[in-house]
């Protein structure tokens, strides 16, 4: 299978920019750090808690925002709601990813509502994950050169579950 | 979106890295980090042992998110797959106001028997059994 990341003639050094990771699962958030941390990226925010990610996000200006919004949904759409808002229409945007194990339609609707630029199902490989932040990076130009939004298009409509089926029959 | 980001910046730098390189480097760098990243998963699963088939879903579902998402990044697909599909159910449960502790039981028991599970083979046949279980409960239930 191609891996669109690897095959991209880009180079990049991340190495100034700064992210905010945010995540209420430890474990999971120890292996994105890893991954960012081989991409290059030095500048590592972590926020443990969704409570506390509004007054984090205020603290930490962030050119990377990559957030679960799982447990409290409403939240973690919230704090992508508040970045946007607080974006000068003459700067440039973060880039905000969603990164999520559970990703219902409506989920992934509500999260481009509020301002984010992907949804990536939990679990990701990190040819994923920099596939992602490099086409979130590229100027308008090269992305239209480079094709279609890989993120957008890329969360289709969920696989059929048999066993979620069988649930959902369960509980007519 | 506008011409360009704040990452934008970052690309292009004389002393940059290519693609290829960094996933090289997060390769290896969660090769590394494989016996941390199990020990997690088996904490959770310890866990929802504990936490039983009756346990609030909040629970259920942020233990079941956690197996589910380091399982799939470690090569362990079929123990990703059962704890995402028991995810899955738990939500619906907790959508329609339901419960079926013994559904659930099952589900606990087989990410158990999964972890230990060595054969893709054999780990197949326990997602297949749990499929079929749980559409013979689906049918019972009319």
């Amino acid at each position: 299978m191609a891996d669109p990341a690897a095959e991209s003639d880009l180079t990049f050094n991340f190495n100034e920019a700064s992210v905010l990771i945010v995540d209420e699962n430890a474990g999971f958030m120890d292996v994105t750090t890893l991954m960012l941390s081989s991409f290059g990226f030095r500048k590592l925010h972590r926020c443990q808690s969704l409570g506390e990610s509004h007054a984090f996000s205020q603290d930490v200006e962030a050119d990377l925002i990559l957030v679960d919004p799982f447990p409290r949904t409403e939240e973690g759409l919230a704090l992508i709601r508040d970045l946007r808002q607080r974006q000068q229409p003459a700067d440039p945007p973060r880039v905000v990813i969603v990164l999520t194990g559970h990703t219902p339609r409506d989920l992934i609707q509500q999260a481009r509502a509020v301002g984010a630029d992907y949804v990536v199902a939990k679990p990701f490989s990190p040819s994923t994950l920099l596939d992602r932040i490099l086409w979130s990076s590229a100027p308008a130009t090269a992305r239209a050169r480079g094709g279609e939004n890989p993120g957008g298009a890329g969360l289709g409509p969920p696989a059929v579950d048999p066993l979620r089926e069988a649930a959902r029959a369960l509980l007519q | 979106m506008s011409q360009s980001s704040r990452l934008t910046r970052f690309l292009d730098l004389p002393d940059g890295i290519a693609a290829g390189e960094a996933l090289a480097r997060a390769g290896e760098s969660l090769e590394s980090h494989r016996e941390a990243a199990l020990k997690v998963i088996d904490t959770a699963i310890g866990e929802l042992a504990t936490a039983g088939s009756q346990a609030p879903h909040d629970v259920l579902a942020r233990l079941s998110d956690s197996i589910g998402g380091l399982a799939g990044m470690f090569r362990l697909e079929a123990l990703g797959q059962a704890a995402k599909r028991l995810g899955d159910i738990v939500r619906l449960f907790e959508e329609r106001g339901a419960a079926d502790p013994d559904l659930i039981g099952l589900h606990i028991a087989a990410l158990r028997a999964l972890r230990v599970q060595t054969d893709p083979h054999g780990a197949a046949e326990l997602l297949k059994g749990l499929e079929q279980i749980a559409a013979r409960v689906a049918q019972r239930a009319g």
